[in-house]
């Protein structure tokens, strides 16, 4: 918001400073720059003109423009404020740019209380609005815009950011996933019209092969007998899925990227864990877990 | 992109697909076209979720991609199909009044889903109508895709472009991004497809669906993976002919608020039901613009020329009023100052033409009025008719001609310039431009005055939206609480619990706490009512100045 030295604050009530439409009637561009003009002629009131010119560069506008533009009656006289916004060539001090009866002040008026700072807030409203639309029509239209904007946040188009990563590490982080895996999308869009860039590979499965094939990971902390077992079964299964190489340039980009991850730590911990994620039962849901790949007998 | 609207898209984006489409949309709508390391750079976001949030924007056409040299994919916003998230709604209800319930499910899954294939779309309006039928009824496939192929015939959906068929195979490694077509003659053409099937409800696993063992369950969710028939073909909602339809129904009601009567009270109020004879010239000018949807681009400022003995022909069946009738009221219309018809010619009858633009200029110019007139009164009104009317006035010809005393009309002059509704024009009487020596005069400019008001609607949506989400965020405790127990009395129910135990749970809110929310949900509903309300003038105003611009 412009200072209240800006001139044109000085009649606005509404203070929107972004409009360059203003055809302010103070605004005196069109006044201030001289028509060299070859057809001009000179009369009297070009030389009275010239005159007028040289006491303006002597002023600088800016500084002595509307501090106070008219405190209660016009004088003409008076230490001008209302320079011209182009850098007080025009006019000098004490003159005002323009005849004050043309638009209708008289000599002698009150004038409004010059605004000395920017407008409130919320200004007070003189007239009360008109009723909304009511009826069956905009109810529907009411209900209809409240229900879709629930909708949309139940889409999967809905991305909501990562849950930060609470101060201290519980346990139970480990075996709560949170939000679709590895930045995976939650819907499958036409891969066949996105450009091939936008496609993120899940990583999941990426994860279980870096495990195998890259013997650079840190040793894990438990060599159990059936991890093993599991990891063998685990990677029976993946080694159908095999894709081409371009999956083993990726990985070693997202190796790159993965220290950023987060989530990427969350997933480390698990594969570290005593226990294998899709065997752990909190309870829940009794009898609904998958059984698959267990030497052990279900009790 | 002004402020203002940059605002409003930002607001749009977070409260529909959240904050990381947000940044990444609103980042793109303000330094245009980018790739996609310099948005994840620029923006601070992990390269993944930069993607995640592309293909979001992407799916919904609110950004486009284009592949330029070397390689490299750019991709750039749409700041005006953003902002028509405000209207879905009215999409929607408008659907609904065409095609009923079926269309108006049909038009919601498209525009909240952004594209879908034809098949797609069938089976997910017809479950969910089914889920609204009565036990033991189903929706069937048939009659949903005879709904989308209407749809389709009037134009209101479209296909999106897509990707061309190569025949020959490529030598070198596929481009980073398809390039897609789209053409006009086939945009609206409807695949053969034959649907077969009905609707099936979503039952929990004690009821079953009507006849199905348990056993076809698993069978269900491997159709999925057969190939269906009209893949990769993506069908979206054609905003332009909805706008086109608003702006006729603007039209028509213009026209019945002028010509005429007053409708009796029981009249249903829906855009195609026969109407009383009371309502001729509205119904004239909507057979006239139904005449001209398909034939006339929506940006012309003319529609073909009719004649009269065509539109004679093209009222609706019943309406019986004779030929000499409607030659009267064609030649009301086109006397009218108003300038809605226009009567082109004299061969069959007389040709008529709907002039588009000078009524969007009216209607925009009706707006700008009744702004004026409840910001400021009736008298300045009186002044701002009066400057439109006379073109250019001075300060003491206003005065004169409103009759209304000169202190008082200055200080309304004023208050209008500074509103910006008003403009001067100055009038050098001598090539010096001296300020005696000038006339000073009033005027309106429509133009400008529209595009200030237009901007000025877009502050004012982007406040009743902050204002909403600071309401929900203030009571949000409340809400929870509230919601909890909906959820604990709903769960009882089912339950079969006794009132007292009901009646125990639902004292868990407390009296002041019950009123507080009703407080809360009527200023959400006034809130969201605004909305709407603006959102139709945004509407009208930015019609007006899409037909300006392209005339020039």
């Amino acid at each position: 918001m412009k200072p209240h030295l800006n001139p044109r604050s000085i009649l606005q009530a509404s203070g929107d400073e972004d409009d360059g439409l203003h055809h302010h009637p103070l605004h005196f561009s069109t006044l201030a720059t001289p028509v060299a003009d070859a057809s001009m002629h000179l009369s009297r009131s070009h030389q009275t003109w010239e005159a007028r010119r040289t006491d303006a560069n002597k002023s600088d506008a800016y500084a002595t423009c509307c501090t106070v533009f008219l405190t209660g009656s016009l004088n003409t006289q008076a230490p001008s404020t209302m320079a011209s916004r182009g850098g007080g060539r025009g006019r000098g001090r004490g003159q005002l740019t323009f005849n004050m009866e043309a638009v209708g002040i008289g000599k002698g008026d009150a004038l409004p209380p010059p605004t000395l700072q920017p407008s409130p807030l919320f200004p007070p409203l003189e007239f009360r609005p008109v009723p909304l639309p009511s009826g069956e029509e905009g109810e529907y239209v009411l209900a209809l815009k409240q229900e879709l904007r629930g909708a949309m946040r139940q889409l999967p188009y809905f991305i909501r950011p990562a849950v930060p990563k609470r101060d201290v590490e519980r346990y139970s982080d480990k075996y709560q996933m949170s939000g679709p895996i590895d930045n995976a999308i939650d819907w499958n869009p036409d891969w066949r019209r996105l450009p091939r860039e936008l496609k993120i590979r899940v990583r999941k499965l990426q994860k279980e092969r870096t495990t195998i094939l890259i013997p650079k990971r840190p040793p894990k902390n438990t060599e159990d007998k059936e991890e093993t077992i599991q990891k063998l079964e685990t990677l029976e299964k993946k080694e159908e899925e095999v894709t081409s190489e371009e999956d083993e340039e990726k990985e070693e980009e997202e190796e790159k990227e993965e220290e950023e991850e987060e989530e990427y730590d969350e997933e480390e911990h698990e594969e570290e864990t005593d226990y294998i994620m899709s065997y752990f039962d909190n309870g829940e849901d009794f009898g609904g877990d998958s059984d698959d790949n267990m030497d052990e007998a279900i009790y | 992109m002004t402020q203002a609207e940059i605002k409003l898209c930002s607001l749009l984006l977070q409260e529909h697909f959240g904050e990381i489409v947000e940044k990444i949309g609103v980042h793109l709508i303000r330094t245009g076209s980018q790739p996609l390391r310099v948005i994840a750079h620029d923006t601070g976001t992990s390269l993944d979720q930069v993607k995640k949030a592309l293909c979001v924007l992407i799916q919904h056409n609110l950004v486009i991609y284009q592949v330029h040299k070397r390689g490299v994919v750019e991709y750039e916003a749409q700041c005006s199909r953003v902002l028509r998230m405000l209207r879905y709604p009215r999409y929607i209800y408008t659907a609904k009044t065409l095609y009923s319930d079926t269309g108006e499910l049909i038009v919601e899954e498209l525009l909240l889903n952004g594209k879908m294939t034809m098949s797609a779309v069938v089976k997910k309006v017809a479950d969910r109508l089914t889920e609204t039928m009565e036990d033991g009824k189903t929706m069937d496939y048939a009659e949903v895709s005879n709904t989308f192929v209407r749809l389709a015939d009037t134009h209101f959906v479209q296909r999106c472009p897509w990707v061309p068929a190569t025949e020959n195979s490529d030598p070198g490694p596929p481009p980073p991004a398809p390039i897609l077509v789209i053409s006009e003659k086939d945009m609206y053409l409807v695949p053969k497809l034959s649907l077969i099937g009905k609707g099936k409800r979503r039952r929990s696993s004690d009821e079953d669906a009507a006849g199905e063992p348990k056993a076809k369950r698993p069978k269900y969710s491997t159709d999925n993976k057969e190939p269906v028939p009209d893949d990769g073909i993506y069908w979206q909602a054609n905003l332009d002919r909805f706008h086109q339809h608003f702006r006729d129904q603007a039209i028509v009601s213009a026209v019945a608020n002028r010509m005429d009567q007053p409708e009796p009270a029981s009249r249903v109020n829906s855009e195609l039901q026969f109407t009383f004879q009371t309502q001729t010239s509205s119904e004239v000018v909507r057979t006239m613009l139904r005449m001209s949807e398909i034939t006339t681009p929506s940006t012309d400022p003319f529609t073909q020329p009719l004649s009269s003995n065509e539109i004679f022909r093209s009222l609706p069946v019943g309406y019986n009023i004779s030929k000499q009738v409607l030659d009267q009221y064609l030649t009301l219309l086109a006397d009218d100052p108003l300038e809605f018809v226009g009567k082109s010619g004299d061969s069959g009858g007389g040709m008529y033409v709907i002039n588009l633009h000078k009524a969007l200029g009216s209607l925009a110019t009706a707006t700008l009025e009744s702004v004026v007139q409840e910001r400021f009164g009736s008298r300045c009104a009186r002044i701002f008719r009066l400057v439109l009317q006379k073109k250019h006035l001075e300060q003491k010809q206003v005065e004169d001609f409103a009759m209304i005393p000169a202190k008082e009309a200055k200080d309304m002059l004023y208050k209008m310039l500074s509103g910006n509704f008003i403009s001067l024009q100055e009038i050098p009487k001598t090539p010096d431009h001296a300020p005696s020596r000038t006339f000073y005069l009033y005027t309106v400019n429509i133009l400008s005055a529209a595009r200030m008001l237009l901007h000025r609607c877009y502050k004012s949506i982007a406040n009743l939206i902050e204002r909403r989400q600071f309401e929900t965020k203030e009571n949000k405790r409340l809400l929870e609480k509230s919601q909890r127990v909906e959820a604990i009395i709903a769960s009882m129910q089912a339950t079969g619990a006794e009132e007292v135990q009901l009646q125990e749970i639902e004292e868990m809110i407390t009296a002041p706490e019950r009123q507080q929310l009703e407080t809360l949900k009527r200023n959400v509903n006034k809130l969201d009512a605004s909305e709407i309300q603006v959102d139709e003038t945004i509407f009208l105003l930015e019609s007006y100045i899409e037909s300006t611009m392209k005339r020039q």
